[in-house]
């Protein structure tokens, strides 16, 4: 099941207080006791089934003589959003969405792809305006339209947000072959579970494939 | 099988060429070093002037034959007249030639072909790359024996 952003850091500060407990081996009556809250409130927040507040969270991580800035921090980035890097976070999906399109053939007329996307988007019901494809192009779309985008290129919408994870990492491998494919001339590649295999082996592949090509065709121009 | 129309004494160059002419594209193959393939059989993929088949190099050989043939079984597949088949015995859905996916390392889980589609034709494919096998001589008494001995 998806959940939203918001769902996500309220999932991922429970887990960073549950591990901030675990670590100073307090149970919840002395952590209740110490943060003066009631450990029915804690028991809820530490589900994940009611928001912490911020005042909760001060008082709760001064309990623990936990730093409630890094506590927060890294509940933001164990649920994809990490802080204080907006713009990379931008510059990242940038980069995602141009290798994106490469991988798929589409970046070298951005017009024809914009249009090919629009046509495939209404088709789902999504109405994929300019100023939207031009955001995703400069790392700013909304969640929508990188959901959108994600099925019309056929990648995951959290990769093109910038979600770093293992994942993407993969995603990432996977799409630098696609775009290395292109570049060779390759208009067809069959070959299954091809995605189990680790970055390094996939370059291996890439290399060969390459290679290959040159010894029958020539060296690339 | 048959309507591959092999000689009798057929061998892989045999099987090959009848292949090049059912897909109309010339083919080559070579052995992959370096990379585990782990599951995946082979690489088959359409470069300009010619379509290229890679199997692993660590393979013994007869399952570089095998994984070859497997390879030139899918494109039997894949190419072969409606004809060739009937509503016993279907072709596989597969990806449209023109998508993308094609360029992407697993055609499964799309929405243009599934996991059953995906199954279902790896097992007429390694069906067919059996029968093949041992339909041609190289492998007719000895090595295969080897391999399993």
């Amino acid at each position: 099941m998806s959940e939203t952003p918001t769902q996500a850091l309220h999932e991922a500060l429970a887990a960073e207080l549950r591990a901030a407990q675990a670590i100073a081996n307090v149970n919840v009556r002395t952590w209740a006791q110490e943060a003066a809250i009631t450990h029915d409130s804690i028991y809820r927040v530490l589900r994940g089934v009611r928001p912490v507040s911020v005042v909760e969270l001060v008082m709760l991580c001064r309990a623990l003589e936990e730093d409630p800035l890094e506590l927060i921090s890294r509940a933001a980035q164990r649920a994809g959003q990490p802080l204080g890097g907006s713009r990379k976070n931008e510059m990242t999906r940038v980069n995602r969405a141009r290798l994106a399109l490469e991988a798929a053939g589409l970046y070298e007329d951005l017009d024809a792809a914009f249009l090919a996307a629009r046509a495939a988007a209404s088709k789902d019901g999504y109405l994929l305006s300019v100023g939207e494809w031009d955001a995703f192009l400069a790392g700013t779309s909304t969640a929508a339209t990188t959901s959108a985008l994600g099925i019309f290129l056929e990648v995951p919408g959290e990769y093109l947000t910038g979600r770093e994870d293992a994942a993407s990492s993969q995603i990432e491998t996977q799409l630098r072959f696609a775009r290395s494919m292109h570049d060779v001339g390759v208009t067809r590649l069959a070959a299954r579970s091809l995605e189990e295999l680790q970055p390094e082996e996939i370059q291996a592949v890439e290399a060969a494939i390459r290679e290959f090509i040159d010894e029958e065709e020539g060296p690339e121009k | 099988m048959r309507r591959l129309a092999l000689p009798p004494s057929a061998d892989f160059g045999d099987l090959s060429h009848a292949v090049e002419t059912l897909y109309g594209r010339k083919l080559r193959f070579k052995e992959i070093r370096g990379a585990a393939l782990h599951s995946t059989t082979g690489i088959v993929f359409d470069a300009p002037t010619f379509t290229g088949v890679m199997v692993a190099a660590e393979d013994s050989k007869y399952y570089s034959l095998l994984s070859r043939i497997h390879e030139l079984s899918h494109l039997i597949i894949r190419s072969a007249p409606d004809d060739w088949f009937s509503a016993e015995l279907p072709r596989p859905k597969q990806p449209q030639q023109q998508s993308r996916l094609f360029l992407r390392l697993c055609p499964r889980n799309s929405n243009e072909t599934t996991d059953e589609d995906a199954v279902r034709e790896e097992a007429l494919v390694e069906e067919l790359a059996r029968a093949l096998v041992r339909r041609l001589r190289a492998f007719e008494s000895s090595s295969e024996e080897d391999h399993f001995a």
